[in-house]
Order: C-alpha cells, then structure tokens, then sequence
C-alpha cells in the first residue's frame, strides 16, 4: 500500500497487519512512505491507545505452527518445481480473497476508530469530474491542491489516489474511472522499457480499464523521481493536457510525459 | 531483579544426557526414521540419525539447505520425528541462535512451560565451514543460550552436484576441479582445520568436537556431552559421501575409519578449555599404534585416482607434519616463534 500523511502510515500498518496474519490470506504486505517528504516531515499524528489497538488487532497467534516437541511438525520442507503450480494456486486463492479480507478490516477500523476511509482508493472531488488525475503516496499533496485552483476556475477535475497497489482496486477504478473523459496517472517510478514506457501505474490502469465501455484516455506521466518535488505547476499542467485530450485535442495518448526534468 | 535472576538460571538449564555406556544400552527409539532419500551408503543420513537420537525427543532440530535438507525433507514427507525447520544456506548460526533466544524469552514471559528443550542447528561444511561460518563464530559467542551447531562433513557441496568447499581436501576431483591434461591437481587449498579453530577462538566455547559416525557410541555420547554441559557447542563430523567420494556406498564406514587410522580425521574433544584425544587418534598421538600410509585412503576414492606418486607424497607429507610439528598434534599448528 501507498500512504499520503503520517496518520495514514499508523492506521495503514494496523490494517496490514491485521490483513497479513488473518488465515484467509496469510501473505507478507509492504507499506510504502514516501522517502523525506513523509518521513523526515513533522506532522500531528492521533496515536491510539494500546486498548483500541488490541480490540482491532487480534494478537498474533501461529500456535500449529510453533516450534516445539509437542509439536512435532516440518516447517518449509523442499518443494521442488514439480509443486510451483499448486503453490502458486494456492497464493492466488489468498491473494484473491484478501480483498474480502481488506473491506472486513477498513469496516472494522472506521467503526472502531471512527474513520470514514474507503478501503483501496481514495476519491477527491470526483463527483462531477470530467477529467481524473490519479497517483499514489504524498503525490496528493500538490494533486489537491491544484485541484483545487481549478475548481475555483470552474473547471471539472478530480483526483483518485490508489491506496493498494495489490491487490491491484481493478472494480473501484473502473467505477471511479469510467464517467471522465481523460484521465492523467503521474507515477513516480519508472518501469525500464514497458508499454509506452511508462511507470507500472500506467500500465496496469490501462489494463483495468481496457473493458470498460466508455473508457477514457490515458495520459502518463512520469515525475518527483528521487524526491523532485512534484508542484502544483507541473500538476496543472498535467489537467490542462487532460482538457486539450477530453476535447479531442491532438495529444498522443501512446507517448509518455516526463515533468521537471532538468534538460 | 532478584527474582528475574532466579528464574533466569531456572530455565537456561539443560537436559542432563548421560554418557551410554557400550551399544547395548543405546535407546531403541528412532526420532529419524523413514522419509528421506539419500544415497544409498550416505553417511550423512546416518550421522542424522545419530545425532537425533542421541538428543531424544525433547529437541528442536534447524537444519540448512544442503542434501541433509533437500535429501530429507522432500514436501510432503519428513524422516524427523521432533520438530524441525529449514534455514537458509550458512544461517544455521543464526538459526540457532535465534530458536534458543525465542525459548528463553517465551519460557522467561511464562507463554511456554519452562523446560531445557534442546537446540540443535545441522549444516554441511558449504553451508557451516564457508558460507556460515561467522554466523557460527556468532551463535559460539552467545554464553546465555544452549544450543548445538552440528556440522556434516561431506566434503563438498554435495546437493548441488560436488562442488569444491573449504573442507574439500586437496587436489580431489570435483564438478569445480575436474583433473585434465595440463592441470592435474585443480583444487590446491588445504583443508580448513574448522573445529580446532572454532574450539581455539571462542574460549568461551565449552564443548567442541569432532567425530565420524564409525565410531557410533563416541559420536552419541559427544552429541549427549554437548547438550548436557550447555551454552553453544560445535560438533564436526566427517562423513564420507559415495557419490561425492565416489566408491562403493558399502564402504562408507570403513573409509570414515581410514580418514582416522591415516591421522588425516583426528578424533578430539575440547571441553571447558581442556583437550582430549580418543579413539584410535589417541593411540595415534601418544605413539601407541602407527598412522597408515594416506594412500590406504586416498586410493580407495575415484576422487583421488588421478594421484601420481608425487601427489601421494605432498598429502603423506602435509599429515605428517600435522601429527610431527604441530604445537598440538593434530590440532593446532602453530607454535611460539
Ligand atoms: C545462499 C544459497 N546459495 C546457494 C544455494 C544452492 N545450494 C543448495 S544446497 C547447496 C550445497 C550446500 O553444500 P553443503 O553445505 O556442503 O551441504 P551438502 O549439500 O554437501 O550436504 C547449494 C550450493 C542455496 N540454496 N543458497
Ligand atoms: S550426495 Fe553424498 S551427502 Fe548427499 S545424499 Fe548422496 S551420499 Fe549423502
Ligand atoms: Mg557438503
């Protein structure tokens, strides 16, 4: 997952591993912050008290797996390749129902800690949105509030951060994705030689968007790589080129945009 | 403080294994029993056997990549009784290390029932004598925890297809050092002396020794004496491996007490600072019976045919002056200058 405030990364470390050790999907999770602008940046955090913690987070409990004579078990033994396609099987099957998984436990969490967050992305003015900028981590910073200045000029965008990359939020982004005209993903990760030469967010929201009907055209752009700042400039920039493609414009939706490169 | 310190010597205490005296007296129970599928004639797979029997039930067994992993532990079935986890290629320090840590630290918070439960690591000597072998001096450093590093000596990296190690003896055939025509001997480096080592530079240490499974009550009882004195210990075994060897598997044995009578495997014990030669080595190092001619061994192996005279000569005279010029015979080389 991608966290945007230090309030994300706290919530978002209960939540995956209360995700992780549930034995529907037992699978390792990865927490990505955002390198100095999150992490070496002062921010107020609501720390909870270790009793709200402990009535979401069940305690950590392996017992049939624990090591011990009365418990006279293998751990890991060889699998050879012979065994790679039920394993696999069976990851998928895990992979495949954590996303239950994670609904059960944003549910919980906003009962719990009285939060309102939807659990795989986040929607900012999309409501009448006739064109999306979408990214991940503390790229929303800048996004929100270039969004923002364009709404005071009246003009209709809006922003859906991905919080889980995997499970990849394939339904939500078709539904968030499909009434815009254009959408424009700025991905702050470069994938060496991929479709267009995108980053992987790109690409994989071309795919999850490939089947449905109205699909809008994609934009890619690539910035803030090494901790550039991405500023509200580059994103505004960003909708204008959105407008110019919803307009049918003549953009190529098959190149892909660096911003704030040095030259 | 009082209180912690009370229960901290409570717990850290070990199972008390005492010595068998003559085979006859050996438990009957196998805690590795069918399962595996190693060589036929694999010594490893015995010295397994011996090792886990000679701890009894109440033990935890890690064991590294290697054929006594990959070999044994196929999924879906297992030859070991107790519980028994993989750990990567030269972590069986850390390994160990860490299971006796979780122990104490569980039984010290009172989520697991006090009581010594025996910590054994296995790794080969790629995966201990190589790849592991700081993580070993580490575990060896660890006075608070008990636990047994035990290494198989097969004298290559046998699951792999043979490949040269540091206990590989010199110029022997391996998939790394094959003979040809211009370079006859391909593997030049002597053979790491990694007990004595081990014993000499963890002072520590209280139990070092090495052992060869022909010498079956020996090797159960150092393996008993290891777990019972407590605190981290060693115990090298030097296993001959059919296919890395390459002879008949019905000769293993015999060529492991080869490895002894030729005084290229010295057989010692190093506990509490004190050395103790025994077996034949004993008899060896105090002049009673005379070392065979290494040849005796080295001629029995496909791995040495391509010796010539010369070869012969140069291994004869790297023993001897193991067992001639060492400070102490067989175990440590070096001398005040
Ligand atoms: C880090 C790492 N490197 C390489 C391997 C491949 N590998 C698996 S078993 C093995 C041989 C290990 O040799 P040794 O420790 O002597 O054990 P043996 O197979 O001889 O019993 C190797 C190299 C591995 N599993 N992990
Ligand atoms: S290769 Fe050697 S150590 Fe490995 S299983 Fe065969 S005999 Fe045993
Ligand atoms: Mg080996």
């Amino acid at each position: 997952m991608w966290v945007d405030t230090a309030q994300e990364a706290l919530d978002t470390a209960l939540i995956a591993y209360r995700v992780a050790e549930d034995k529907r999907v037992f699978l390792p999770c990865a927490i990505s912050c955002d390198g100095a602008f999150l992490t070496h940046s002062q921010s107020l955090v609501n720390v909870p008290t270790q009793e709200m913690v402990d009535s979401f987070l069940p305690r950590y409990d392996r017992a049939e797996k624990q090591l011990h004579p009365d418990n006279p078990i293998t751990i890991a033994p060889q699998a050879n390749e012979d065994w790679v396609m039920e394993i696999r099987k069976q990851s998928d099957m895990a992979a495949r129902r954590a996303r239950g998984v994670i609904t059960e436990a944003y549910e919980d969490f906003n009962a719990k800690f009285g939060r309102d967050v939807e659990p795989f992305i986040e929607r900012y003015m999309m409501e009448d949105a006739e064109v999306a900028l979408v990214g991940m981590g503390t790229l929303a910073m800048p996004v929100k509030v270039a969004v923002r200045k364009l709404r005071e000029q009246g003009k209709k965008v809006g922003f859906v951060r991905v919080r889980w990359f995997r499970p990849f939020p394939t339904p939500e982004l078709q539904d968030a994705l499909s009434r815009v005209k254009a959408v424009g993903v700025i991905d702050r990760d470069y994938s060496f030689g991929s479709t267009y030469f995108s980053g992987v967010l790109s690409n994989e929201l071309r795919s999850a968007l490939y089947p449905v009907a109205n699909r809008p055209k994609i934009l890619s752009f690539i910035a803030g790589l090494g901790g550039r700042e991405v500023n509200t400039d580059n994103v505004i920039d960003v909708a204008n080129r959105l407008f110019k493609a919803a307009s049918g414009g003549d953009i190529d939706d098959r190149d892909t945009y660096w911003l704030g490169v040095r030259e | 403080m009082q209180e912690s310190s009370i229960a901290l010597t409570d717990f850290i205490s070990t199972q008390v294994l005492e010595p068998w005296k003559g085979i006859k007296k050996v438990a009957r129970e196998e805690l590795f029993t069918s399962g595996h599928r190693t060589c036929q004639g694999c010594e490893s797979a015995l010295v397994m056997r011996l090792m886990i029997k000679a701890a009894g039930p109440r033990t935890i067994v890690l064991g590294a990549t290697g054929c006594m992993y990959v070999a044994n532990t196929t999924y879906y079935s297992t030859p070991w009784v107790v519980p028994w986890m993989h750990t990567q290629l030269g972590s069986a320090g850390s390994a160990a290390t860490g299971t006796a840590a979780a122990l104490t630290a569980l039984m010290r918070k009172g989520k697991m029932e006090k009581e010594p439960i025996n910590v054994i690591a296995f790794c080969g000597d790629g995966g201990g004598a190589d790849m592991g072998l700081s993580a070993i001096s580490a575990a060896l450093q660890h006075t608070q925890y008990n636990l047994l590093i035990f290494l198989y000596d097969n004298e290559s990296y046998a699951n792999t297809d043979i490949q040269v190690s540091g206990l590989s003896p010199y110029g022997a055939n391996s998939t790394f050092s094959p003979p040809g025509k211009v370079h006859r001997i391909m593997h030049k480096r002597w053979k790491k002396n990694t007990a004595a080592m081990l014993a000499a530079g963890h002072p520590d240490c209280k139990y070092v020794a090495t052992v060869a499974a022909g010498n079956a009550v020996d090797t159960l009882n150092k393996v008993r004496r290891a777990l019972s004195i407590g605190g981290p210990t060693f115990i090298h075994s030097l296993d001959p491996c059919p296919k890395g060897w390459d002879y008949d598997p019905k000769y293993s044995h015999e060529l492991g007490e080869l490895a002894v009578e030729t005084g290229i495997w010295p057989l010692f014990e190093v506990e509490e600072g004190k050395l103790k030669m025994y077996g034949k080595s004993k008899h060896i190092a105090s002049g009673a019976i005379k070392r065979k001619p290494v040849k005796e061994y080295l001629l029995r192996q496909g791995r040495f045919a391509h010796f010539t005279d010369e070869d012969i000569a140069y291994f004869q005279g790297k023993i001897d002056a193991m067992w001639e010029n060492w400070l102490l015979p067989g175990v440590i080389p070096f001398r005040a200058a």
